[in-house]
This record gives C-alpha cells, structure tokens and sequence, in this order.
C-alpha cells in the first residue's frame, strides 16, 4: 500500500475577494513542500533506502487553490509497501509519525507564512 | 471518526466591540489563532494510547475564521470515538481530553487573541496626537508582531 497524505485547508476570506493571485505564491509552496520531504525522509528508518528516497511532493497552485501532496509510492516485487513501514521491535507505522509532524508543525508554518507573505504583498500593493 | 467545531465566541465579540463591526482577521491574529491550535492538538495527543501510530496521527485541527472564528477538529480514523487507555473507560479518551482543552487549554488563547486584536485596532487607529508615527510605521509595527508570532509557531 503508497502512503499519500492529504490534509485540506479552507483559505483566509482574504482570498475571496479575488485580488489575490495565488501562483503569486507557487514559491512559497515549493519551499514548504521540499521542506515536508526532507522531515520525512530524515526521520524515515533506512533498510534498502528505497522507501526513504521515494517520498516526493507534489505542488499545484491555480486561482482557487493552493495544494502539496505528499506522497511516497516505494516498491519491491511490483507491490507499494511504505505505508507498512516500522521500525525494529515497533508496531507503529512509521508514516503516521510524518502526518503528526505535518499537521503539529509542517502545516501551521505553512500557513503562517502563507498569511505573512499574503499580508507583505498588500502592503506593497 | 471525530468531528466537531471550537467557537471562540467571546473572541467575536472582543472584535466587534473593538472593530466596531466583523472582519477578517489579520496575518499577526490569525497567527495567534494557528499557533493555538497547535496546543490544542498537542492536548489532544497528550496521553494517548499508541499502537499502530493511526488514531494519533489522525488528529487534526483546522484554524477557521468563517463562519466562526475557531477550530474544526477532526480524527478521520474510523475507530478514534472509541479508543481509551488500558482499564480506563467506558467514557471515550476524547471526551476527557476535550474538558481539558476547554478548561485550560482555550483560556489562554482565547486572552492572546483578545491582546493581539486590542494591539491591532490600537494601530490601526488614524494616529492624530503624534506626527511622528507616520502609516509605515503603524505597518512596521503590525509586520514585527506578525514575524514575532510566526516565531512562535515555528518553535513547537
């Protein structure tokens, strides 16, 4: 089975008054979303490196939506096995401890920074 | 499966009195507002029980500001409503969790809220008695609070 992570946020009503031009903010999302894989892949046990090396992000960003997908789709003998992946003597899924890191840290910053550069644009504006 | 909202209610209306009428929140409060939901969702994992890892890392807490300021809390895990500690239960951990976020976890935020929208409106106030502070300034102050709070979300 591939881990893909997903959480969604609503945007700040900031953005519906349609002056906001989101792909302004593609770079932003790009830093975060390497920043994701390089917290996963830090912390990921390494046995082969296959399935540490096959977190990747993906990023979008068109006038309504802003989006990373995380995503780690390893394989050995044609079957997808990241999302079994434990460490030595542990039950724990090892992916679960990358979406409480996403959601406690990755997130939030993310959306800090998403509101400060938004703010820093209109003050330019 | 978890799913309920967080109305700060008095936060509401801290920000029409002050405000004088509803508005969107701004980049400093709002950050105050995510880096609150960070300690709530870090009560919601305080104590609980792991096995596989799934129900904790289900977990999830979303600032709102419309059409509430507030959170929606959520546990997508199918199974999260029933999870309590070994010879503890039948009462679901969750519910015990959620006094505590509404006892000690929301007051503070809720009084950090309140604080930074008070310093916001004091700001933004057209400043007649002193020169001296001009409009960049007032934004000056605005984006050092921002940076300040983004800081703060960055520690945890």
């Amino acid at each position: 089975m591939k881990v893909k992570l997903g959480v969604t946020r609503a945007l700040s009503p900031v953005f519906e008054t349609g002056t906001v031009d989101l792909t302004a903010l593609l770079p932003v999302l790009e830093q975060h979303a390497a920043a994701m894989v390089d917290d996963a892949r830090e912390n990921w046990p390494v046995d082969t490196g296959i399935s540490r090396d096959a977190w990747e992000a993906d990023v979008a960003a068109t006038e309504t939506t802003l989006m990373i997908s995380l995503s780690n789709d390893a394989q050995q003998r044609g079957r997808t096995y990241a999302a079994y992946v434990h460490r030595a003597r542990s039950r724990r899924l090892v992916y679960t401890e990358v979406q409480e890191r996403l959601t406690l840290s990755l997130i939030p910053e993310l959306q800090a920074d998403i509101a400060v550069t938004l703010a820093e644009n209109l003050k330019g504006a | 499966m978890i799913d309920f909202d967080i109305k700060l209610q008095s936060v509401e209306r801290h920000l029409r009195r002050k405000h004088g009428s509803r508005r969107i929140l701004t980049a400093g409060e709002f950050l105050v507002l995510i880096s609150g939901g960070q300690d709530v969702l870090l009560q919601l994992r305080e104590g609980w029980p792991i096995v596989t890892g799934q129900s904790i890392a289900g977990w999830d807490v979303e600032p709102v500001q419309r059409p509430f300021i507030g959170y929606h809390v959520t546990n997508s895990v199918d199974y999260a409503q029933y999870v309590h500690r070994t010879g503890e239960g039948p009462d679901p951990l969750y519910t015990r969790q959620l006094l505590a976020i509404r006892d000690q976890v929301l007051p503070p935020i809720v009084q950090r809220l309140k604080q930074t929208i008070t310093e916001t409106e004091k700001y933004s106030q057209p400043q007649q008695a002193d020169p001296g502070i001009g409009i960049s300034a007032v934004l000056g102050q605005a984006f050092t609070q921002a940076r300040r709070l983004r800081r703060l979300v960055r520690r945890r």
